[in-house]
């Protein structure tokens, strides 16, 4: 049997049904393919991010470790002088350049006492640092940096307590 | 035809929407036509036939051209079609079970009149689409048994009852 002999004409879809039906296809397939690559695109932009951040996270927690272990496996005499250093260097932050203050105060004698033995100081400190660089720092030479750096520390506090300069 | 059809699946599978527009305006007619032998509301044959295209579209990649195209495409429609039916239950679909049913003739003359449509409409929606796919659009028994989820030998047994009904309605027309 012909299919034109089963049907009526009231079976069929008319043309504008047709166009219809297939401006909704059209549309959907065209915005699904739209929707599937920006989802690739935002789905790679997110695995991206996530990998850097991952990678930062993870490069942040290397460089902590190694940090971490390296300070912890130095010798006793270096973690001294870097103790040390550290707490001058934080002094001197408070304490204005001991240079210039001395020829703006009018107890320029005093300080400029106090500026020489402090300049003997870092000698003296330099010329042991370097040792301690070159490995060659003896139990003599450690307890002697040791007393240098107290001595600056303490020259620089009765600076500051004495009002020799002002903060 | 066939080679006309298979080059322009395989132009859509490229992603080309003119050949789709083109094995649209193939297949929508004969589609709908389908379709509304089993539906009275053309928003829902509309709907369906919309969504086997899109699903033809999305997924022509997976179509592999061992079957026609219309096949795949009315299987699509009739999915979506017994879908919707199911779960609005407009009409409760009567499930198909794979039988023996080689015992069936199926040499039943059969004579096509206006009074026979009546009558098909007294069937069942599975006997109904049967017969229609096979004696109006064409279609094999193998590719009704796709279209279907049907065995081939439950088809052509539900096609051979069908003509038996068809038959002797006709007959009892003629007594009178």
């Amino acid at each position: 049997m012909k299919p034109d002999e089963f049907y009526r004409s009231s079976d069929l879809p008319s043309p504008k049904a047709q166009e219809r039906m297939w401006n909704i296809i059209e549309h959907e397939i065209t915005d699904k393919r739209g929707k599937t690559v920006f989802f690739l695109h935002k789905r790679s932009f997110m695995y991206g991010v996530a990998a850097s951040i991952v990678l930062m996270l993870a490069s942040f927690g290397v460089y902590s470790g190694v940090e971490r272990s390296l300070a912890n496996s130095r010798p006793d005499d270096i973690k001294f002088d870097a103790a040390y250093r550290s707490a001058i260097k934080e002094l001197e932050k408070v304490v204005p350049a001991v240079e210039k203050t001395v020829v703006n105060t009018p107890k320029a004698d005093i300080l400029e006492t106090r500026k020489e033995q402090i300049a003997l100081l870092d000698t003296e400190i330099s010329i042991l640092q370097r040792d301690s660089k070159r490995g060659d720092l003896s139990e003599l030479k450690q307890t002697k940096l040791r007393q240098l750096y107290r001595q600056k520390l303490s020259i620089l506090q009765e600076m500051i307590e004495n009002g020799e300069i002002p903060l | 035809m066939q080679t006309d059809e298979s080059h322009l699946v395989e132009q859509a599978k490229q992603g080309s929407h003119t050949a789709f527009r083109r094995l649209y305006d193939m297949h929508i007619t004969p589609l709908y036509r389908f379709m509304r032998q089993f539906e009275s509301n053309t928003d829902n044959i509309e709907e369906w036939a919309q969504r086997a295209f899109i699903k033809a579209y999305l997924n022509i990649s997976r179509f592999e051209q061992s079957s026609r195209f219309s096949t795949w495409l009315f299987r699509l429609a009739l999915n979506e079609m017994k879908m919707d039916k199911r779960s609005l239950a407009i009409i409760p679909l009567e499930t198909v079970y794979d039988e023996d049913y080689s015992s069936v003739s199926s040499d039943v003359e059969f004579e096509w009149n206006d009074l026979m449509k009546a009558w098909l409409s007294e069937l069942s929606e599975t006997k109904r689409m049967v017969f229609l796919l096979y004696e109006v659009e064409g279609y094999s028994h193998a590719e009704i048994a796709t279209m279907l989820g049907v065995g081939e030998s439950t088809s052509r047994t539900i096609l051979t009852r069908t003509k038996q009904f068809l038959q002797k309605q006709w007959q009892k027309s003629q007594e009178l």
